[in-house]
Parts: structure tokens; C-alpha cells; sequence
């Protein structure tokens, strides 16, 4: 399959600190097109900074990451966000809407960012609204949404520019179970039917129950990668 | 265009601080407008009295007499001069005057006074001075007779029909002698010169004074003061090469432009002082919406939004907030002018000696100028843009881990 992320003797080392951390110690992992792949491990082994390296939020030590086959930690801030503009959507722990638009404004957004005419973005925003079961929400504000329902607008959001692979950090950690379950089933669902690629850190054991790879770290390394 | 949304939603998540903000804002521009507006229209009226009612916008007098004063360096007004001036575009007419110094008695009283020949018919499309007549007539070309300023007839206690008897140094060293009947007795709008100016058709000063066919200046009546600069321009370059010198007002009472510099400094820097406040207020407001906002730009930037886009927005917000006072400061001064402008307000007491001192009508009249408007609009937008510096600093060294972690 098409390789989508390959990740070669990446290292991410912290100098700001007392005693300097090596949160990312020589790493080597590849994604392929259309995985449901989650990154586990205890706190501090590594996983969200993982996922802020390959998503172009931070800047590693040494080593590469290719997407689709090209360097990004040689890229300039403004390349980086070309990057996640069109390659990269993001769902965030704590949803991280913008509170003054509304639920399809709030996927609409990117959609503007990208030039894409009025009419393609409302069919899309509508299109993904329904897919995450919020039909009836779509024009009420985050502030007036329950922590589920956001994060499913996240998850909207983060798929409204058709991205190469979405990297959720720990994305049910606010959720209660049922939400949590639902979200699931909408990401496994839209994972299948859109083909985008998900990449998850996670505690959750039900996150990890749905993942069709899971990756262990430790200490900033891969500790195990498991195909299931 | 959804930017410009946001932009507008943002100002609205906390409305007390906006409204207050765009309040000190309002408070800012209403004073600054009708304080302005007060200042020029007084300046108007300070120069209506002494330039418009009496030297006129610009005049042309001979190179010597204009340094001299002397009464022998006149210059001869002649049909071509009365050419070149009135084909001077913006030009409505040129009024030449015979002016001297004199003493005048009434047999009780004597005061020193301003003699000024005039064309009465022209000249008085440009002063006014018809209008401004308290008793008797005015005069016409070939009158015998003169007008006499409201404050020195009161001075030396005459009225219309008495006789008043003028000494002064003729053309040459001749001695000018004689007596004029009063045909009318006129209020002059400058204080100074309502104390001390006597008028009469240039005919008769010019026999007075045995100064046949000369004039001392050559008024220039233009069509707005806005003309002036060109009008001075065009002439000047029209009559370089003769001894002839084409002054504006301020050239002539270099007193008097002193005088409106000196207060319009003192306008300028009190208004600077409250802006200089109000824009702390206004920053203040704007680091508070940068910096309670830094996760909200770290989202942004991190699903693909450049960070000029976040500029823009916070200009945005800035102007929304700069427009709101201005658009209600406006909207609430303008109404406040109009009135003043049709009344305006009259001094009295010590405040009317005061002016009186200084040559002034003593009244606080207000002018309508639009660039007032504009230059409270220029000021505004200039202080909004100097406070967006806070959040452009932020947003270029915004670490976008760090404002995601909150």
C-alpha cells in the first residue's frame, strides 16, 4: 500500500527544561493509506510530541519525516502550514473550536481557508454534520454544544478538507462512554468510507479495542507495533 | 468573508469591555470635534474681522512701502495693474486704497486714527461694510464725507451730520488738513480697528492727501480663502520683475497668525494628551484580546490558518472597535455644531474685555469644516494601527504547542 508518513531516527530532545528530555529517541515508523492506527504508551513516553512532529506543529531534533514522499522539517513556518492546511486535519483533546462560529461554520472554516466556493463548503459541512449525527446542531455555537457532540464537530472539521491522515491526541480523554463509543463508530465509519488515515495517541482501552494497529512507546521509542 | 465575521462575533464575547472601550473612544472624539470645530470657527471669525472686513486675503503694495511704512513710497494704480490682478484666476476684484495716519478732533476729543480710501461700491462686495452700518449711510464714490467706526464715534462723541476735522502728513511732505462731515457711522468687527478707522471715498483721500492717481495697496478680493495660496502664487510670479510685492494676510498681521498658531498648538498638543490616554485604554483592551485568545490562534494557525489572516482579523477588530466611536462621536457632535453654528456663543464680562484686548470679537464661533471630521477619522485609524503592533509582535513568535496548552 501507499506509504503516507515514513518517519526515519527521528529525535526530539528538550533543552528548555533543568535536566534536557529526550522525548523522541531515534524513531522509525511508517503509516500507509487508510489505517485506524493508535499510539499508546504511559505519560510522557512520547506520544503527543510524536504526533506535533508529524503533524508540522513542532520542529524535531534530527531526523526525517516524509509525507507523501517529501521533507517537512526542512519547511519554513508558512510551508508548515500550507502542510496541515491540506494534508492535515487535527482533532485535539480538549475539541478546541473556534467559540464564535457555529458547529458548520466551525467545519466550514478550513474549507474557507482553502478557497473552495461557497456552495462546495456547504455541501461538505452539511455532508459530514450528518455523517457525525449533528443534522440537527449545525447552526448552534460550541458554547451551547455538549463536550461529545464538539468533538464530533471536531472530527467534522478535522475530515472538511479532505486530509491525507488526521492525528486526534487522545480524543476521547474528555468524553464519557457513550460518547466516547459513539465517536468511535463515526471515525471507524468515516475512516472506511473516506479512506483517511487515523492516527490516534490514547490511554483508552475502547480507543485501543477499535484500532486496527497499535503502537507502543516508551521512553520516546517504539516499544511495540502490532498489526491486528 | 467569514474573517470579517469573526472579526465582528470577537468584538461581541465581551460586550462591557468593547462597549467601554469604543465609549472612551466616543467621549474622545465628541470633545475633540466640537473643541476643534470651536477653535477653527474662532480663528474664522478673528480673521473675518481683521483680514476679510479690512486688509483682505492678499493685497499688492510697493516692495518699499510694505518695509517703510512711508507714506512716500506709493504706488500708481492704473488700468493695467487692474488687469493683471483680475485675470489672475480665482480673483472676483481689486480694490485699491489709499491709507494713511491722522489725528482726529472733534474739538473735545482727539485720537489717533486710520484713514482709509476706498471704492465704496467694490470694496464693500468684499468687507461687507454696508451691512454692518449703525446709523446714517454708506457712502458712494464721489461723497465728501465719511464713515466713522462705531467705538471711536463713541469715543470722540459724534454722530451723523457732525464734522470732524483730520490732521495728517500729505504725499511729498505736503500737510494734509481739512474737515469731513459724517455720513454714517459703521461698527467695524476687529475691536482694535472699531477704535481707531475712519473711511472715505479714495477720490477725497486721495485729494486729502494730495496723492492724485496713487494708492498705498491694491486689495485682492478672491473668490474663497482656500484660493489664497494660488492666488498669491500666480500674482507673484505675474509681477516679479516690477517693484511691486503681493502679500497674503499673514505676511501683513504677522500678529495675528502668531496668535492662531499659539492657540492652535495648545489645542493640537491638549488633544494629543487625550488621545495619548485614550489610546492607552484602547491597547490595553487590544493585549487583552490578543493574549485571552493565544489558544483559540494556536488552533487556528494549526489547522492551516497563516498568521497574517490572525492579523487581519485583529485589524479588523481594531477598526470595528475605532468605528463604532467615531461613526457615534460623530453622529452626536454633528448636531451639536449645527446649532452652534447658527448661534454662535457671545462673550461677555471680563472674558469680552479680554478678547477686546486682543483685537478679537469676543464670540466662540463654531466652523463646519469636514477635514475637522477627517482628521479625527485619520488620528483614530493611526492610534488603532499603532496598537495592533502588541498583536503582530504575539502572533509572529506565537509558539503554537505552547498556546495550545493553554
Amino acid at each position: 500500500m501507499n506509504k503516507v508518513i515514513e518517519i526515519s531516527k527521528l529525535n526530539k530532545i528538550y533543552t528548555e527544561t533543568a535536566v534536557p528530555v529526550h522525548a523522541v529517541n531515534d524513531l522509525s515508523l511508517s503509516f500507509e493509506q487508510g489505517e485506524f492506527a493508535a499510539i499508546v504508551g504511559p505519560s510522557g513516553c512520547g506520544k503527543t510530541t510524536l504526533l506535533n512532529l508529524i503533524g508540522g506543529l513542532d520542529k524535531p531534533t534530527d531526523g526525517k519525516i516524509l509525507i507523501d514522499g517529501t521533507d517537512i522539517t526542512t519547511f519554513s513556518i508558512g510551508q508548515l502550514t500550507d502542510l496541515r492546511l491540506w494534508n492535515i486535519g487535527f482533532v485535539f483533546q480538549a475539541y478546541n473550536l473556534i467559540p464564535v462560529l457555529t458547529a458548520r461554520e466551525n467545519v466550514e472554516f478550513i474549507m474557507e481557508l482553502q478557497h473552495k466556493s461557497k456552495a462546495e463548503r456547504r455541501a461538505r459541512a452539511e455532508e459530514l454534520l450528518v455523517a457525525v449525527g449533528l443534522a440537527d446542531r449545525m447552526d448552534v455555537r460550541p458554547g451551547r454544544l455538549s463536550g461529545g457532540q464538539q468533538q464530533r464537530v471536531a472530527v467534522a472539521r478535522a475530515l472538511a478538507s479532505k486530509p491525507k491522515f488526521i492525528l486526534a491526541d487522545e480524543p476521547t480523554a474528555n468524553l464519557d462512554s457513550s460518547s466516547t463509543e459513539t465517536l468511535l463508530s463515526i471515525m471507524e465509519e468515516l475512516n472506511r468510507k473516506e479512506g483517511t488515515t487515523f492516527i490516534f495517541s490514547t490511554h483508552d482501552s475502547r480507543v485501543m479495542s477499535k484500532a486496527r494497529r497499535i503502537i507502543t512507546l516508551e521512553d520516546g521509542k517504539v516499544l511495540s507495533d502490532k498489526t491486528l | 468573508m467569514k474573517i470579517v465575521i469573526m472579526a465582528w462575533r470577537n468584538l461581541w464575547r465581551n460586550k462591557k469591555r468593547t462597549l467601554i472601550t469604543a465609549a472612551s473612544l466616543y467621549f474622545a472624539v465628541v470633545f475633540a470635534i466640537i473643541m476643534r470645530s470651536m477653535q477653527l470657527g474662532t480663528y474664522d471669525i478673528m480673521i473675518d474681522g481683521a483680514v476679510k472686513s479690512y486688509s483682505g486675503y492678499i493685497q499688492v503694495q510697493d516692495s518699499l512701502y510694505f518695509e517703510e511704512k512711508s507714506f512716500d513710497d506709493l504706488m500708481v494704480y492704473d488700468s493695467n495693474l487692474d488687469s493683471i490682478i483680475t485675470s489672475t484666476p480665482n480673483v472676483i476684484s481689486a480694490l485699491p486704497r489709499l491709507e494713511t495716519f491722522s489725528l482726529a478732533s472733534t474739538g473735545k476729543k482727539t485720537k489717533g486714527v486710520i484713514v482709509q480710501g476706498i471704492v465704496p461700491e467694490t470694496d464693500d462686495l468684499m468687507t461687507g461694510m454696508s451691512r454692518h452700518l449703525q446709523a446714517g449711510e454708506f457712502l458712494s464714490a464721489d461723497d465728501r464725507s465719511i464713515l466713522v467706526s462705531n467705538r471711536l464715534a463713541s469715543f470722540l462723541r459724534v454722530s451723523v451730520g457732525d464734522t470732524v476735522v483730520l490732521i495728517s502728513q500729505g504725499y511729498q511732505g505736503a500737510t494734509a488738513a481739512d474737515q469731513f462731515p459724517i455720513k454714517g457711522i459703521v461698527k467695524i468687527p476687529s475691536p482694535l480697528l472699531d477704535n481707531k478707522l475712519i473711511v472715505m471715498p479714495l477720490a477725497l483721500a486721495q485729494e486729502f492727501t494730495n496723492a492724485y492717481d496713487l494708492v498705498t495697496s491694491v486689495a485682492v478680493n478672491i473668490q474663497e480663502k482656500q484660493v489664497m495660496e494660488d492666488v498669491w502664487g500666480d500674482l507673484s510670479e505675474k509681477l516679479q520683475d516690477t517693484h511691486l510685492q503681493v502679500l497674503r494676510w499673514t505676511d501683513m498681521d504677522k500678529a495675528l497668525k502668531q496668535q492662531i498658531e499659539s492657540d492652535d498648538a495648545s489645542g493640537v498638543i491638549m488633544l494629543a494628551i487625550l488621545y495619548m490616554v485614550i489610546f492607552f485604554g484602547i491597547l490595553g483592551t487590544i493585549i487583552m484580546m490578543t493574549s485571552e485568545r493565544l489558544r483559540e490562534f494556536g488552533v487556528m494557525a494549526a489547522v492551516g490558518m497563516h498568521r497574517s489572516r490572525m492579523v487581519v482579523m485583529m485589524l479588523l477588530e481594531t477598526v470595528f472597535i475605532g468605528l463604532l466611536g467615531l461613526v457615534a462621536g460623530s453622529i452626536t457632535a454633528i448636531p451639536i455644531i449645527a446649532y452652534y453654528l447658527d448661534h454662535p456663543i457671545r462673550l461677555g464680562g471680563d472674558m469680552a474685555e479680554a478678547y477686546e484686548i486682543y483685537g478679537v470679537e469676543p464670540v466662540m464661533a463654531f466652523s463646519a469644516d469636514p477635514m475637522i471630521f477627517v482628521n479625527q477619522f485619520i488620528t483614530v485609524l493611526i492610534l488603532m494601527l499603532i496598537t495592533l503592533i502588541y498583536p503582530v509582535l504575539k502572533l509572529s513568535k506565537l509558539n503554537i504547542i505552547n498556546a495550545l496548552r493553554g
